[in-house]
């Protein structure tokens, strides 16, 4: 029976709050999505591209090394930040500094000898040849969600590299500075979409609490489960995994496969919403530790076209993944 | 301008041209093997549902999880249950009792209609709703009806049933309770427990 974990008699009714947030740890958050998508690669529909998706962010890690120092909100201007609730790295105020300039040229070096399409190879040397004013424009395009139709290729080198500034950035916050935010359907850091929740205890923690994560600062921020995170709405929320048997899913299996429908189910969900019809994945951690919010939601493109097709919206998407027009 | 506009960028769907015009396209990987692939392939549902533990006073939070569809009417089933993490009295915590709901719920001698033995007969057997209810009704009228005390010796109006008592459950909300109370006192009854102190 895995209804919980033994917790020490000096623990019971000790049991602390989960944190608000869980800030990204430099050292692990990028190679560990790397090992993630190359052990995810192997076999599935879409190969080549979840081992870019792995070259990208070994990149990335790599980057992190030789990034300048960046500069960082002071303690006056993320008090403010606080009592105002607006999260302390605002993405909407980007003005950015030498370090994502730096990301990007390393990102792009980096990625030159790294074996790819011929198109990505092409969206590459135009990026790294454009300057710095182009650069801006394309990054704000970007963030703003205006890239055009020729842009799209740039994006996951843009993404990876304003994923780097955000990160680190939020990695060198105190968490005790940021202030809790009523509003969860945003980063209390940076301000930008989660991109999926994980189901998992912070470290020693076998609680399987809620955390949002999100996309550009790799920060995670705690919310209730079976609850909207669109709409905020408790009622009508399910979860949807996709059936690759294909058979009829209304029959509850045998009895005795109970356990392992729970515990050896699917890692990837998706969690939906019949009040704003729109879904987020979910990722249960202790069905695959290694499950990463990222690399897990890529390689679940299959989800992702069957909630479509159920006439659900995804509230945002993956930064490496931008939809055309519809 | 946020980091993704979604009031401007409306919500996002996937589909093949959505795919054809995407960043995995642009870098030259083909989405049409992804989108084949799906064909065969069907959406499950399952639900996880908040509850209250039924067994004690502290109403530890429970997560149900269950497969099945009730909005179809399929048969729908509870497939494991645990501790609720967001809970604020037991935060994802379970007592060996809790941590076996799922067995209780499973349990082949679970008590899931009316059962009746009456005086001499050797086994219970199974009766209706409306029987049971009925006969207790019944019971309960007799016995109060023989031993109502509406005064004591010295004229003092009291109103009391001191033969019948009520044992009610444990996970119920304040509204619950305070019905339970209206009903059971306003028979005069004095013997009432609650089952959320055994």
């Amino acid at each position: 029976m895995s209804g919980g974990s033994v917790v020490p008699i000096e623990e019971i009714g000790n049991i602390r709050p989960p944190p608000f947030v869980r800030l990204p740890d430099l050292v692990t958050v990028f190679v560990r999505r790397a090992e993630r998508l190359e052990k995810l690669a192997p076999g599935h529909v879409l190969e080549g591209w979840l081992r870019f998706m792995a070259a990208l962010s070994r990149a990335q890690h790599e980057a992190l090394r030789r990034l300048p120092p960046g500069s960082m909100p002071g303690p006056d201007e993320i008090a403010a930040a606080r009592e105002a609730q607006r999260p302390a790295l605002e993405s909407e105020h980007w003005q950015g500094d030498a370090t994502w300039p730096a990301a990007l040229d390393e990102i792009l070096r980096i990625m030159a000898a790294v074996n790819k399409p011929a198109a990505a190879e092409a969206a590459r040397a135009s990026l790294a040849a454009l300057d710095t004013e182009e650069r801006a424009a394309l990054v704000s395009r970007y963030l703003s969600f205006e890239l055009g139709a020729g842009e799209r290729g740039a994006a996951p080198y843009v993404a990876a590299a304003l994923q780097l500034y955000w990160t680190r950035m939020a990695a060198l916050l105190d968490p005790a500075a940021v202030g809790l935010r009523d509003d969860k359907t945003a980063c209390p850091i940076c301000g930008g979409p989660p991109v999926a929740s994980v189901v998992s205890g912070a470290e020693g923690d076998s609680r399987s609490l809620r955390y949002l994560c999100c996309g550009l600062c790799q920060t995670q921020w705690n919310e209730v489960r079976i609850k909207c995170t669109a709409c905020g709405s408790t009622k009508g929320i399910a979860y949807h995994h996709v059936d690759q048997g294909g058979t009829a899913t209304d029959e509850p299996p045998a009895r005795d496969t109970g356990e392992r429908a729970k515990n050896g189910g699917p890692t990837v969900r998706a969690e939906t919403c019949d009040e704003c019809k729109t879904y987020l994945k979910i990722l249960y951690r202790e069905k695959d530790v290694g499950a990463d919010p990222v690399a897990d939601d890529l390689a679940t493109l299959e989800l992702d076209i069957l909630a479509s097709e159920a006439g659900y919206h995804r509230t945002a998407p993956n930064p490496f993944l931008i939809l055309g027009e519809t | 301008m946020g980091v993704i506009d979604v009031t401007r960028r409306g919500f996002f769907k996937f589909g093949g041209t959505a795919l054809a015009g995407s960043t995995l396209a642009a870098l030259g990987f083909d989405p049409q093997p992804a989108l084949a692939q799906v064909r065969p392939f069907k959406l499950a549902r399952t639900t996880e549902t908040r509850n209250t533990c039924p067994y004690c006073s502290v109403s530890c939070g429970v997560i149900m999880y269950s497969i099945g569809d009730r909005s179809r009417n399929a048969r729908s089933e509870i497939i494991h249950i645990e501790g609720d993490p967001d809970h604020p009295v037991n935060r994802g915590t379970l007592c060996p009792k809790g941590a076996g709901l799922l067995d209780f719920v499973r349990s082949p001698t679970r008590t899931q209609y009316p059962m009746y033995r009456g005086p001499g007969e050797r086994q219970f057997r199974r009766v209706s709703w409306d029987w049971a209810m009925e006969r207790i009704a019944t019971l309960m009228k007799e016995d109060r009806d023989r031993n109502f005390i509406d005064r004591i010796d010295n004229g003092t109006t009291v109103n009391r049933w001191l033969s019948t008592g009520m044992l009610a459950a444990s996970a119920t909300t304040n509204e619950t309770a305070f019905l339970t109370y209206k009903i059971v006192r306003s028979m005069g009854m004095v013997v009432f427990d609650n089952q959320a102190r055994v």
